[in-house]
C-alpha cells in the first residue's frame, strides 16, 4: 500500500553523503509539482490575479471608469449595470467596484508579498534557532513569543504609525513583525522533532559536520512545512491589513485593499450585497490558489515521499 | 512538580514584563482617553488627571497599578496630593468624594469589601491596606483598576461581562472543529489520494479560504436573509401556519447578531468553527499520515493487527499530535478571530472591548484585557506543552540534557 | 402541525430577551455602553439617556421636551438676574430618605470639587464661584449655591443666564443623595449601592449586553409611570441595531444607519422618526498657518462645498444643508448665511476660482491640502464627495483618516489643515456655539482669531433679551463671512419607533424620558 512507503535510516545516511543532491532536490520537487494538476491549474489562477494587480489600469481603460471617479449619477452605492459599464456596481461615492477591486487586489497583494516575506524569514530563523540551540535560550526563546501574542498589535500599529507616519511600506512591515510568530512556533516544533530522530543521529553518527546536517536534513524537512504556514500565514496577513483598516489605520482614501472593500460591504451585505460579493470574491480565489500551490509545494517538497 | 512550578515562575515574569511593556508604550500613542468630540478644558483635564493618578511619574503610576495605593493627602488647589503607599497617616485626609463615615483612619484597619483577596492578603500585612472611598488595590489583590473612559467601570466588571461573552461561542466552535476537523482529517489520511481524501480537505478549507471577514457576511446573507426570507414567505405569507408576534418583522429562525438567546451564537460559531476546522483537518491528516507511514504502524500491520487497532492504538496519539501543537496558536486565531466576529454580528464580548480600549486610548482597560488574555495564551500553552510531552516521548528530553 | 410551528416560532423568539408578559417592558437601543450611572460623571447622550430616567433635576422635561418642574415646585429670580430661589417638592430618595435642598448643595459642590474630575463641570462654571473653585483656585465656601432650609435652595450665578432654567434639566444639575456618596464614595453609583429620585431605578446590568431599569416605587408621581421596566441595549453598530429592531428585539431604536435610509422608509414606513437635532456638522481651517490664514482661501473653500448635493445624494437621511453654524432650528435666533449662500454653486465655483487666483494658486501652482477626519463610514463618504467638489478648483486633497482619540488630539494641537469635526449644544443657546469660534477657546481648533467677534461675544455676556440675541447674530455674521469654519448640515436625530409605543415625542433636544412613554395592548 502506498501509505506504507518505507523510509529507511539508510536511505537517509545516503543521502548525508550524497554530493550532487542539492539540484536534483529542486528538480523533483519541480517535477512532482507539474503532476499535481489542481497546483498547477492553481498557479495559473496565480499568475494572473498577479498580471491583473500589476496592471490594474488596464480595467480603468475597459471600464472607462478611473479608480477615483465619482460617478455622480451613480452615487449611493447601485447594483450592476452593464449599459454604464459598472459591471460590480458601485459603491457609497458613486465609485466603479470592479475597478476598485482590482486596485485594491494589488495593495492586498503587496501586503501580503511584503508581509509574508518578513514572517517567513524571521520566523524560520527564530524558530530554527531556539529548536536548534535548545535549553535556556530556547525557554527564553519561546516565553518571548508568548509575550509579542498577547502584546496588543493595534497598539503596536498605531504607536508605530505615529512615529513612521503613515507609510504603507511601514504598515505592511508591522504586519510582517506580528505575523512571524505562528510560524516560528511550528518551525521549532518540527525543528525538535527532527533533531531527535534517528536519521540525524545516524548522520551524527557517521560524523556529519552539523552544518552539512543543518542544510542537509533540517532545511529541506523543515522548508516543507514553513510553505504550508507561509500558505496560512497569508490570509492571516491580508486580514490583519483589512482589520487595521478597519480601525482607521491602513491605506488612506482612495486607495484601498480587498479587506477594506469587504470589511465596509460587510455591514450593507443585507441591502447592497455586491458591495462585499466582489471583493470577497477575489479574496477567496486569491485564497484558495495559494493554499493548493502551498499543498502543492509541501507534497513536493517532501523528503519523506522521495 | 518542579517543571510546573518553574513554568510559573517564568509566567509571572512574563505578565510583569508584558505588563511594563504594555504599560510604557501605550502612553506613545497619539491622543489620550481624555481626547474626544467635547475634549475637556485645561482645567478639568488636570482634575481628571489626577483622579486616575496620571500626575504622578511613570513608576509611581505602574507600582499604583501593580501594588494599589492607600490613600492620598488632599494637596494644593484641592486635587489629589502626596501619595500614601501602604498606611494612612493620622494626619492625611482622604481626598476623593466624601469622607470615610467619620472613621479614624489611623487605628482603624480598613479594608475595602470588595477589594478581590483584599482580606487574603491582610493575614500577611500587619497593616492597614487600603482605606480610599474609590478603589486602587492594585492588581496583586485582583485589582485591574478603573476604566479610564467609563468613570464607574472597573476592569474587572469588563472582564467579568466580557469573557464569558466571548466563550459563550469561542468553546462550541472549537469543539465543533475538533469532533469534526480530527475524524475528517484520519478518515482523508486513511484514504489519501482518492475522491474521499480530496473531498474532506475541500471541505476542510472552505473555512480556510473563506476568511472571518467574508464568512461572517456571506452567512448573514444566505441564512439569516435569504434563507430567513424563504421560511417566511413559505410559512407566514403562502401557508399561514404561522403568525408573527406584534413585535417580531421577520421568521427570526436564524438571529443575524446582537446577543441574546443561544441561537443567536449560531452563525458566530459557524464562522469561527469553520475557521479553525481547515487547520485541524490538513494538520490531523499529515499527522494521521505521518503515524501511517511510520516503522512501528508498519511492524503492526506486518504482525497482523486487525485495522482499527492499528488507527486506535497507533496512529490516534501520534495522529493527533499536530493539532495538539496547534492548540496553542489556536488561542491567538480565537483573539483574532473574536476581533471580527464580535464586529460582524455585534456581541459583547473581549474582542470588542479590545478594540475599543486600543481605540479609545483606555490604558487601564488594555492593561486588563492584556493580561487576560496573556493569561489565556500562557495557560492553553501550558496545557499543550503538558499534552505534548505525554503524546510524544521524543520529546520529553527538550531543553534537558539527555 | 401549525401548533408546532407556532411553538418554533416561540423558540425563535425566545432568542431574543424580551419575552412577552404581563408586565410592561421597553426594548431601547441604548447607543453605547454607558460609562457610569452617576449623572456627575458622563459626557455622552447615551449615558444622560439612561441618568434622566434614573434622576430628576429642579426642572425636567415633558413628554414633547418642554421644561416642567421636576424636583423644584417653583422658583423666583432676583432682579438683577443672579440669584435664584428654588422651591423644592416634598419628594423621596428610592430608599426612602427624604431628597433635601442639602442633596442639591452637596451635588453641585461635588460636580464643581476638583477631585471629583467631572468632565461636564464646566456647564456648572455658571455657578458663582464654580470656575475658580473647579479649576483650583476657590474654595468650596465661595460656591453660590446655599441650602436655606430643607425645603429652599438659593443659587448665585457668575452672570445673568436666560438658559439657567434649562440647565437644570441638565445632568450636571441631577441631585445626588448625600448619605449614600458619603458612605460608599466612587462606588457609590454602582448598581448594587446606587440611590435615585427618578421614575426609574437600575435593576441589572451586564457591560456590553443590556441594562435593566425597573420602575421606581418611592418617585413621587409613580401612579403615572406606565412602563414597569426599560431595557437598554448598548448597540453601536445601526445596522445590528436595526436587525434587533426587525427581529423584534427593539422598541425604539437609538438611531438608523444613514446611507439606506430610503429602504428602511420604504421597509418602515410611519415608523421612522426624523427630528432637526440642535448641532452642526462642519469642517475647521487651521488659521494659524499657511495657507488658511488667509481669509480668501477659506471662503473659496466653503463656498464650493456643494451642501445640496451632500444632503440629497450622499446622505438622504433628512439633513438639512447649513450655511451657519447656530442650527436653525435654534428657537428666537435668526441664523446667519454668509453673502454668496444665496447664489447658485455654479456661481459660486466661478467666484471661488477667482478668489483662489487672487491668492496665488491656479493650475499652475495647485493648491495642496490634507483633509482629516475620523475613522467613520459617514465621515468617509463626505470627505470623498468635498474632495472631489474642491477638485474643480484644481485643488490636490489627499485625505487622512485616523481614530477618534487621535483626530482631537491632532485638532487640539493644530497639528491639521482641513479636519472634520461636528457640535451639538448642551443647552439650546447660540453661545454654546458661538464660544467655539471665540479666540484662544480650547474647542476653536482653527484657532480663528477675530478681535471684532470676541469683542461681540464679549459684550453679549452684559446683555440681555433681544438685544444680545443681535450682538450674537452680529458677531456670527462676521464669522460666517470670513469662513471661520465651514458648517456643512445640521445634524438629525434618527429614530425607528414601533407603532405601539406611545408618548415617544419627536423634539429638537431628542430627549425621550421613559416616564411618559407607554406601550399600548
Amino acid at each position: 500500500m502506498s501509505l506504507l512507503r518505507p523510509k529507511s535510516t539508510e536511505e537517509a545516511l545516503n543521502g548525508a553523503f550524497e554530493t550532487v543532491k542539492s539540484r536534483s532536490l529542486t528538480r523533483l520537487a519541480f517535477e512532482r509539482f507539474a503532476r499535481n494538476k489542481v497546483a498547477v491549474v492553481s498557479s495559473f489562477i496565480l499568475v494572473i490575479l498577479v498580471l491583473m494587480a500589476i496592471f490594474a489600469p488596464v480595467a480603468e481603460m475597459l471600464t472607462g471608469y478611473a479608480m477615483e471617479f465619482q460617478d455622480r449619477n451613480f452615487y449611493s452605492a447601485k447594483p450592476p449595470n452593464w449599459e454604464a459599464r459598472h459591471f460590480f456596481g458601485t459603491d457609497q461615492n458613486g465609485r466603479d467596484i470592479l475597478v476598485r477591486v482590482i486596485f485594491g487586489l494589488r495593495i492586498s497583494m503587496l501586503v501580503a508579498l511584503v508581509a509574508a516575506t518578513v514572517a517567513l524569514i524571521v520566523g524560520v530563523l527564530y524558530g530554527a534557532i531556539s529548536g536548534l540551540v535548545g535549553g535556556w535560550v530556547d525557554v527564553l526563546m519561546m516565553r518571548f513569543l508568548d509575550l509579542l501574542i498577547s502584546y496588543p498589535l493595534t497598539l503596536i500599529a498605531v504607536i508605530a504609525l505615529a512615529y513612521f507616519g503613515r507609510n504603507i511600506y511601514i504598515v505592511f512591515a508591522i504586519i510582517g513583525l506580528v505575523e512571524w510568530q505562528i510560524m516560528a512556533r511550528v518551525v521549532r516544533g518540527q525543528v525538535l522533532s527532527l533533531r531527535n530522530s534517528d536519521f540525524i543521529e545516524a548522520a551524527r553518527a557517521t560524523g556529519a559536520p552539523t552544518g552539512a546536517i543543518v542544510r542537509r536534513h533540517i532545511i529541506p524537512n523543515v522548508i516543507g512545512i514553513a510553505v504550508v504556514y507561509l500558505t496560512l500565514t497569508i490570509p492571516e496577513v491580508i486580514l490583519v491589513e483589512s482589520f487595521l483598516g478597519f480601525l482607521g489605520l491602513g491605506v488612506q482614501e482612495p486607495n484601498t485593499s480587498l479587506g477594506v472593500l469587504i470589511s465596509e460591504g460587510a455591514t450593507r451585505v443585507e441591502h447592497k450585497p455586491w458591495l462585499v460579493f466582489a471583493p470577497g470574491a477575489f479574496l477567496i480565489i486569491l485564497l484558495m490558489a495559494l493554499n493548493f500551490i502551498g499543498d502543492g509545494l509541501r507534497d513536493a517538497f517532501d523528503p519523506k515521499d522521495r | 512538580m518542579a517543571y510546573v512550578l518553574r513554568r510559573f515562575g517564568q509566567m509571572l515574569i512574563l505578565v510583569v514584563i508584558a505588563l511594563a511593556a504594555v504599560f510604557s508604550t501605550q502612553r506613545l500613542a497619539p491622543g489620550g482617553p481624555f481626547d474626544g468630540e467635547k475634549p475637556p478644558p485645561p482645567d478639568i483635564l488636570i482634575n481628571l488627571e489626577a483622579y486616575y493618578d496620571m500626575d504622578l511619574g511613570m513608576p509611581a503610576q505602574f507600582m499604583g497599578y501593580l501594588f494599589g495605593m492607600a490613600a492620598r493627602d488632599v494637596g494644593a488647589n484641592g486635587r489629589p496630593g502626596r501619595v500614601h503607599w501602604v498606611s494612612i497617616p493620622k494626619a492625611a485626609e482622604v481626598s476623593i468624594t466624601g469622607s470615610l463615615d467619620g472613621e479614624d483612619l489611623g487605628e482603624t484597619l480598613v479594608v475595602r469589601k470588595w477589594c478581590p483577596w483584599g482580606e487574603w492578603l491582610r493575614r500577611f500585612v500587619d497593616k492597614p491596606v487600603d482605606a480610599r472611598p474609590l478603589r486602587k488595590c492594585g492588581i496583586v489583590r485582583g485589582d485591574f483598576g478603573l476604566s479610564m473612559t467609563k468613570r464607574n467601570i472597573y476592569v474587572n466588571d469588563y472582564v467579568r461581562d466580557g469573557l464569558p461573552g466571548t466563550l459563550k461561542y469561542a468553546i462550541p466552535s472549537l469543539l465543533f472543529a475538533l469532533f469534526l476537523g480530527v475524524p475528517m482529517g484520519f478518515v482523508a489520511a486513511y484514504f489519501q489520494n482518492t475522491r474521499l481524501d480530496f473531498s474532506m480537505v475541500s471541505v476542510g478549507m472552505i473555512g480556510t479560504i473563506i476568511p472571518n471577514l467574508v464568512m461572517g457576511p456571506l452567512l448573514i446573507y444566505l441564512l439569516a436573509n435569504q434563507l430567513d426570507g424563504f421560511f417566511h414567505w413559505i410559512f407566514v405569507d403562502q401557508l399561514e401556519w404561522v403568525e408573527l408576534s406584534r413585535r417580531q418583522r421577520t421568521l427570526n429562525l436564524i438571529p443575524s447578531g446582537k446577543s441574546g438567546g443561544p441561537i443567536h451564537y449560531l452563525l458566530p460559531t459557524l464562522v469561527l468553527g469553520t475557521a479553525l476546522l481547515g487547520r485541524i483537518v490538513r494538520l490531523s491528516r499529515a499527522g494521521a499520515l505521518e503515524a501511517l507511514r511510520s516503522n512501528y504502524v508498519r511492524t503492526a500491520r506486518s504482525k497482523g493487527l486487525p485495522n482499527w487497532l492499528i488507527l486506535f492504538r497507533h496512529v490516534l496519539k501520534p495522529g493527533i499530535l499536530p493539532v495538539v501543537t496547534y492548540l496553542g496558536p489556536v488561542s491567538a486565531v480565537i483573539l483574532t478571530g473574536s476581533l471580527v466576529i464580535e464586529f460582524t454580528f455585534s456581541l459583547p464580548g473581549l474582542g470588542s472591548q479590545f478594540i475599543s480600549a486600543a481605540t479609545d486610548r483606555d490604558y487601564t482597560l488594555l492593561m486588563g484585557t492584556t493580561v487576560i488574555l496573556l493569561l489565556f495564551v500562557i495557560v492553553l500553552n501550558f496545557i499543550v506543552d503538558l499534552l505534548y510531552t505525554w503524546l510524544d516521548p521524543r520529546i520529553r528530553t527538550g531543553g534537558s540534557p539527555t | 402541525m401549525k401548533k408546532l410551528l407556532v411553538s418554533i416560532a416561540a423558540l425563535a423568539a425566545l432568542g431574543l430577551s424580551s419575552v412577552a408578559s404581563a408586565e410592561m417592558v421597553l426594548n431601547r437601543g441604548g447607543g453605547d455602553n454607558p460609562g457610569s450611572l452617576d449623572p456627575h460623571q458622563i459626557s455622552g447622550t447615551w449615558e444622560s439617556d439612561i441618568a434622566r430616567d434614573q434622576f430628576m433635576g429642579l426642572y425636567t422635561e415633558a413628554a414633547d421636551g418642554s421644561i416642567i418642574p421636576g424636583a423644584a415646585l417653583s422658583h423666583t429670580v432676583s432682579d438683577d438676574g443672579l440669584t435664584y430661589t428654588f422651591k423644592l417638592r416634598e419628594h423621596n430618595w428610592s430608599d426612602g430618605t427624604p431628597v433635601t435642598a442639602g442633596d442639591f448643595e452637596f451635588a453641585f459642590k461635588r460636580i464643581l470639587d476638583p477631585a471629583t474630575a467631572a468632565d461636564y463641570a464646566y456647564l456648572m462654571h455658571i455657578i458663582a464661584g464654580g470656575a475658580d473653585f473647579n479649576g483650583g483656585e476657590g474654595s468650596v465656601d465661595a460656591v453660590g449655591v446655599k441650602a436655606i432650609d430643607d425645603m429652599t435652595l438659593e443659587v448665585k450665578l457668575a452672570s445673568p443666564a436666560p438658559y439657567f432654567i434649562a440647565q437644570t434639566t441638565h445632568n450636571t444639575a441631577y441631585p445626588v443623595p448625600k448619605h449614600v456618596v458619603e458612605k460608599f464614595g466612587g462606588d457609590w453609583a454602582r448598581p448594587e449601592n446606587i440611590v435615585v429620585n427618578g421614575a426609574f431605578k437600575v435593576d441589572d446590568w451586564v457591560i456590553g449586553e443590556k441594562l435593566t431599569v425597573k420602575k421606581n416605587p418611592m418617585f413621587y408621581d409613580a401612579g403615572n409611570v406606565a412602563l414597569d421596566a426599560v431595557n437598554y441595549f448598548p448597540i453601536k453598530e445601526e445596522t445590528a441595531e436595526l436587525n434587533l429592531y426587525r427581529e423584534g428585539g427593539l422598541d425604539v431604536t437609538y438611531n438608523m444607519p444613514a446611507d439606506i435610509i430610503d429602504e428602511i422608509k420604504a421597509e418602515f414606513g410611519d415608523e421612522v422618526m426624523i427630528t432637526p437635532y440642535g448641532g452642526t456638522y462642519y469642517y475647521t481651517f487651521n488659521a494659524t498657518s499657511e495657507p488658511f490664514n488667509n481669509v480668501d482661501i477659506r471662503r473659496a473653500l466653503s463656498m464650493t462645498i456643494d451642501r445640496d448635493f451632500i444632503t440629497t445624494v450622499v446622505n438622504t437621511s433628512g439633513i438639512v444643508p447649513a450655511y451657519s453654524f447656530v442650527p436653525t432650528s435654534l428657537p428666537g435666533y435668526q441664523a446667519q448665511n454668509p453673502s454668496w449662500a444665496s447664489k447658485s454653486y455654479d456661481e459660486r465655483v466661478a467666484m471661488a476660482k477667482d478668489l483662489l487666483a487672487g491668492a496665488g494658486y491656479g493650475a499652475d501652482n495647485p493648491l495642496k491640502i490634507q483633509l482629516r477626519y475620523n475613522t467613520n463610514e459617514g465621515h468617509k463618504n463626505i470627505a470623498l464627495a468635498v474632495s472631489d467638489m474642491w477638485a474643480k478648483l484644481g485643488v490636490e486633497v489627499e485625505l487622512f483618516n485616523t481614530d477618534a482619540r487621535t483626530h482631537y488630539d491632532d485638532l487640539q494641537k493644530q497639528d491639521f489643515q482641513v479636519g472634520r469635526a461636528g457640535w451639538i449644544w448642551d443647552y439650546p443657546d447660540a453661545e454654546n456655539l458661538l464660544a467655539l469660534m471665540a479666540s484662544g477657546k480650547s474647542y476653536n481648533y482653527g484657532q480663528y482669531s477675530n478681535a471684532e467677534f470676541d469683542a461681540l461675544l464679549e459684550a453679549s455676556y452684559t446683555q440681555s433679551g433681544q438685544e444680545r440675541i443681535e450682538t450674537m447674530q452680529k458677531a456670527e455674521a462676521i464669522a460666517m463671512e470670513e469662513a471661520a469654519l465651514a458648517p456643512i448640515y445640521y445634524y438629525n436625530s434618527k429614530h425607528l419607533v414601533a407603532s405601539y409605543v406611545n408618548g415617544y415625542v419627536a423634539n429638537g433636544d431628542d430627549r425621550h424620558p421613559s416616564r411618559w412613554i407607554s406601550i399600548s395592548e
